[in-house]
Order: structure tokens, then C-alpha cells, then sequence
């Protein structure tokens, strides 16, 4: 039964909680930048008044300066000669922080890029994988591989991520296991009727972020977007409503339940960061869920301020970092470095951007009891090989 | 019961905007209002440092522009809608801004003490606790009508739709109150 109006007014007169939300120590705030904003206007308002007596005062203090600063030169530059030099210090304590740090690890990005392709008559998107890694030693990063398509480890092991075309051209994502013991992957057979295209926003350890372009059952054309656990990716059944997918609460079962018929969610790269946001098709509202879970999104802390990575990479428009390397995107390049603490180690890698490509996967491994980054170094080695055979 | 009719309301900030020292009428508009803004902020944010936030910034606003207000207007709708704007204004600066990727950090709630997670758990009852769940659009709803006590004309005024739009969704907030309490009482998760 619905609550009457007596009912939830009664219950919800009162604050939300125990303790008021508003309470003397925010009041004391507000009143304080009340007091300051009152005492900045009355210091405009007097230097407004006072404005040529300060410009005069001003100029005379500058002339004053001046002055001072021609007849202490000379006394200046012979106190530098004696004074004990700053350098030695700075260097020892710098000295220290390396020896006292932990041993140094090996680091791998995995990176997933995206170009959408004004294809006719459906538009496309094409993939690629690139490994970073630190090579045989620490702060050694290389570029390892260039790889067309998109490679997702799941496991212990990668999984491509690969389309099946229709004869007019309609396509559809399916995952192939590529390492590892290889078990014979059920790739679907057909393009399902409904569905026009698919493209990935966002793929993780588990979990794929689709956009697919359908046709709905008044025949038009009407995007959908949908997070698919890379099991559910191979079922295509013939009727849309029973297509497998991940509900949101079924990853954070403390959101709040959506009882549309029709619920979607998508994850997609905002700069710095994964983003995942709900959709409402009845009335095309949308909502920003914050704080994914691990198992959805992985490693998705920026270690730097912006400033900081600006300070190194001006351009960068975005950035991710793990362990002590960072990740910077441009808008020509990717550039990954290692870095000692804030500062960037010279060496850096350089992987030019092809028009339009967007991040659609960042995964990161290190060497710990197993050395993750020697076997995803000698996987994508195999990949490479297995491509170029292909 | 409400608690200030919007005569009332009107006729108090007559007599607020009167005084001289905007202190003294900022004081008096936070004795009377401050709870509303802070619980509307928190209802629409879900978030209680962000819920701090819009409310100073709506006091300041206030204190910067009172003589701006529509004297005929209540008091409490005003703020409301301000307190709405403003909330609106945080949640799309929050997700888009670019500029300082710490903030980011802070806005995802790593900074946040353990006593304010604490409090955020300390709902009062069952109902606030299934009506915080609520979507953005029944929520606010639903809050307005029964926490504020708004009428339909202010509802609509603060929420920016026709009175016909503020019972619709107050329809389908019943709906979604009773489903939850209906899976509540049989025991499951949601």
C-alpha cells in the first residue's frame, strides 16, 4: 500500500538524521566569509579612494629601492664568495630518500584505443593494444607492442575482443580467448536482426562497456548502452529483451534500484578518470555514479596532482599512473615515463596518436611473487607473431 | 503542520529586509532557514560535505544579493530554489571539472572522515532511509512535499515543471516507497 500523506509526513517532519546537518560550527563559517566578503568591499571601497595617494606612495618606494639595491651590489657579490654552498646538502638528503626507498619494481600499462570510422553504411571502429613495459629491469619502459584489435586480460589469461560482420555489414562485439590454454570459444554465428553496430567505451578486467546502435520495434535507430560481463559478450539471442547484461546494482548493490523496463549504464574516460553514469531511457534522464568497485574499475587514483602533470607534460589533457610510472595523453601522443617521486626520469615513450583514437582501456601489472610484466611481455610477443601469421 | 505559511514567510523577510546590518539578517535568515537549505542540499547531493558547502554558498549568495528579492516571494521558496540551482550547479562542476585532478579525489569521497560516514548512516527512520534511495527527480518530490511542506504551486516553482509534472512524480515516488517497503518486509536486499 502507498504511504498516505499523514504517514510520510509525519516520518520524514524531522531532519534526516540523528544530528542536525546545519549546525553552530557551519553557522560560524558562513557568518566568518560573511565578514571577510563585508571587509573586502569596505578595503575596495577605501582603495578606491585612496588610489592616487598609493600610486604616489608606491613610485616613491620604487625609486627608494632602487637606490638601495645600486649601493649594497657591490657588498652583495663579495658575501657570495664566502658564504657555504647549499648544493652538498641538498644532494645528501636527496641521496637518502633513494637509499632508504623499497626495491625498485617493473611496471606494464595495457592501453586500449579506439577510432571511430565514418564507415557506409554503418559507421565502425577499429582497435588497438599497446604494452608498455619495463623490459628485463626497473625504469626500463619500452614499448612492447602495437597490436591491432583490443587484447583484455581476464584471468591469467588475454581475450580479444573481436567483431562479427553480417553480409550488409552489421556488426557485433564477441570475445576469443587468445592465450594460455586456449578453449574453442563459441563465437556467435550471426548478427542478431536487431542490432546495427557495437562499440566499446570502457573494458576492465571483467567487464565491458557497450554502446550498441539498434533498431528498435517501431524500426528506428536508437542507441543503447549497456555493461556486459566478458561472458555474457558471445549470446546474442534473436530477441533484444533477452540479451544478457550487468545490471548496475547488480556491481553496487547499494545504488539505488531503477524499475524502468529498459535500465542502462555505461562507463566511459573522463580526464584522470573512469566514469560511470545511468541512464533513464523513459525520460532520457541520466545520473554520475561515483565509486565503481574493484572488480568493475582497478587502479584509478591519480598519484599526481594536475599541476604536477601539467608541470612535466603541458599539453596533457589526460593522465593516469600506477606504481611509479605516468601515463599522459596528449592530443597527437601517449607518453609514458617513469618518475622519482614528482620528478619524470628522462627517458620517455612516445606512441603517436592516429586521428580521433580514445582510451578505452587502462591495465596495469608489476612484478610481485608472480612477474606479471615478464608474462604479458612474452603474451603480447606471441600476439604479435600470431598477428603478423594471420 | 507546516511550520511558516508563506504569509508568514512573506511578511518575516518584509521585515528582515528592513534591517540595516545584513549580518543581523543573515543570522536571522540562518536561524530560520538554515536546517531547510542544509537538509534540502544533502536530499538532492547525498552527500554531506557537499551538503556544507551549498549551504554557505547559498547564505553568501543571499547575503551578497537581498536586495534582489522579489518582496512578494516566499521566503522559504526562494531559498529553496537557489539551494537547488547552486546543488545542480556542484553535482555538473564535480563530474566535468578538468582542471584540478585532486579535487576529483576529495569529490570521490577519499578524504572523508569517519564520523561523517558514520552520520550518514545515522538515518532517523526507515522512511528517510527509503526516500534518500529514491531517483534524483522523486526524491526531491517527495522531500519538498513532505519534509518542506511546499504546496504544489511551490513545488513546481522550485523544481522548474508544471504542478501536473510535481504530481506525477509524486505518484510514481508512492509507488517506488511502497515497492521498497514491500521488499523490505519480505526480507530481501532490495
Amino acid at each position: 500500500m502507498d504511504p498516505s500523506d499523514k504517514e510520510l509526513m509525519e516520518q520524514l517532519a524531522k531532519s534526516p538524521f540523528g544530528r542536525e546537518g546545519f549546525d553552530q560550527r557551519l553557522r560560524q563559517r558562513i557568518l566568518d566569509q560573511a565578514q571577510q566578503e563585508r571587509s573586502r568591499s569596505r578595503m575596495r571601497s577605501r582603495f578606491t579612494w585612496h588610489l592616487p595617494m598609493i600610486a604616489l606612495v608606491s613610485v616613491s618606494a620604487l625609486f627608494l629601492a632602487v637606490w638601495l639595491w645600486n649601493n649594497q651590489q657591490g657588498q652583495l657579490s663579495q658575501d657570495t664568495l664566502v658564504t657555504p654552498a647549499v648544493q652538498p646538502v641538498v644532494e645528501q638528503t636527496a641521496a637518502s630518500v633513494v637509499a632508504t626507498a623499497e626495491p625498485l619494481k617493473k611496471y606494464a600499462l595495457l592501453l586500449g584505443l579506439r577510432q571511430d570510422k565514418d564507415t557506409q553504411p554503418i559507421p565502425s571502429s577499429s582497435y588497438r593494444t599497446l604494452l608498455v613495459a619495463d623490459e628485463d629491469e626497473p625504469e626500463n619502459l619500452q614499448l612492447i607492442a602495437d597490436v591491432p584489435g583490443l587484447y583484455v586480460p581476464h584471468g591469467q589469461n588475454f581475450w580479444r575482443i573481436s567483431t562479427v560482420e553480417s553480409a550488409d555489414r552489421r556488426h557485433t562485439l564477441a570475445a576469443e580467448q587468445v592465450t594460455g590454454n586456449r578453449r574453442a570459444s563459441s563465437l556467435p554465428a550471426a548478427v542478431p536482426s536487431y542490432i546495427l553496430s557495437e562499440k566499446v567505451s570502457y573494458a576492465g578486467n571483467e567487464f565491458l562497456s557497450i554502446q550498441s546502435t539498434v533498431l528498435n520495434e517501431l524500426g528506428e535507430t536508437v542507441n543503447k548502452w549497456r555493461v556486459k560481463h566478458i561472458g555474457q559478450l558471445n549470446v546474442k539471442p534473436d530477441d533484444p529483451k533477452l540479451e544478457p547484461h550487468t545490471l548496475l546494482r547488480e556491481v553496487m548493490p547499494d545504488i539505488e534500484e531503477r524499475h524502468g523496463d529498459d535500465p542502462q549504464w555505461t562507463i566511459y574516460r573522463d580526464p584522470g578518470r573512469w566514469v560511470s553514469e545511468l541512464y533513464e531511457s523513459a525520460t532520457g534522464t541520466t545520473e554520475i555514479v561515483s565509486g565503481l568497485p574493484s572488480n568493475v574499475v582497478q587502479h584509478d587514483t591519480l598519484l599526481m596532482n594536475w599541476p604536477e602533470i601539467q608541470k612535466i607534460e603541458p599539453n596533457a589533457r589526460d593522465a593516469f599512473t600506477y606504481g611509479n610510472v605516468l601515463g599522459v595523453m596528449t592530443d597527437k601522443e601517449v607518453i609514458v615515463r617513469s618518475m622519482n617521486g614528482t620528478e619524470p626520469l628522462p627517458a620517455a615513450v612516445h606512441v603517436p596518436l592516429l586521428e580521433g583514437e580514445s582510451l578505452v582501456m587502462i591495465q596495469w601489472a608489476q612484478n610481485d611473487k608472480i612477474d606479471y610484466v615478464d608474462k604479458w611481455i612474452a603474451d603480447f610477443r606471441d600476439l604479435q607473431q600470431q598477428a603478423v601469421q594471420e | 503542520m507546516r511550520r511558516l505559511n508563506t504569509e508568514t514567510n512573506v511578511n518575516y523577510v518584509k521585515y528582515i529586509a528592513q534591517t540595516d546590518d545584513p549580518n543581523v539578517l543573515l543570522d536571522e535568515l540562518m536561524t530560520a532557514y538554515g536546517k531547510d537549505v542544509w537538509n534540502y542540499a544533502y536530499s538532492i547531493t547525498r552527500k554531506w560535505d557537499m551538503a556544507d558547502d551549498i549551504t554557505q554558498d547559498v547564505f553568501i549568495k543571499v547575503y551578497r544579493h537581498i536586495d534582489s528579492f522579489r518582496r512578494d516571494a516566499s521566503v522559504k521558496t526562494w531559498l529553496l530554489t537557489i539551494t537547488r540551482n547552486t546543488a545542480i550547479d556542484y553535482q555538473r562542476s564535480a563530474f566535468i571539472r578538468k582542471v584540478t585532478l585532486s579535487d576529483w579525489l576529495e569529490e570521490r569521497g577519499e578524504h572523508r572522515s569517519v564520523e561523517q560516514d558514520l552520520m550518514e548512516k545515522w538515518n532517523i527512520n526507515e522512511m528517510w532511509d527509503m526516500v534518500l534511495k529514491l531517483p534524483t527527480k522523486y526524491r526531491e518530490a517527495i522531500i519538498l512535499f513532505a519534509h518542506h511542506q511546499l504546496s504544489m504551486k511551490e513545488m513546481a516553482e522550485v523544481l522548474g515543471v508544471t504542478e501536473g509534472t510535481v504530481k506525477s512524480r509524486l505518484f510514481h515516488a508512492r509507488k517506488k516507497l511502497s515497492k521498497m517497503k514491500e521488499s523490505s518486509d519480505n526480507g530481501s536486499v532490495r
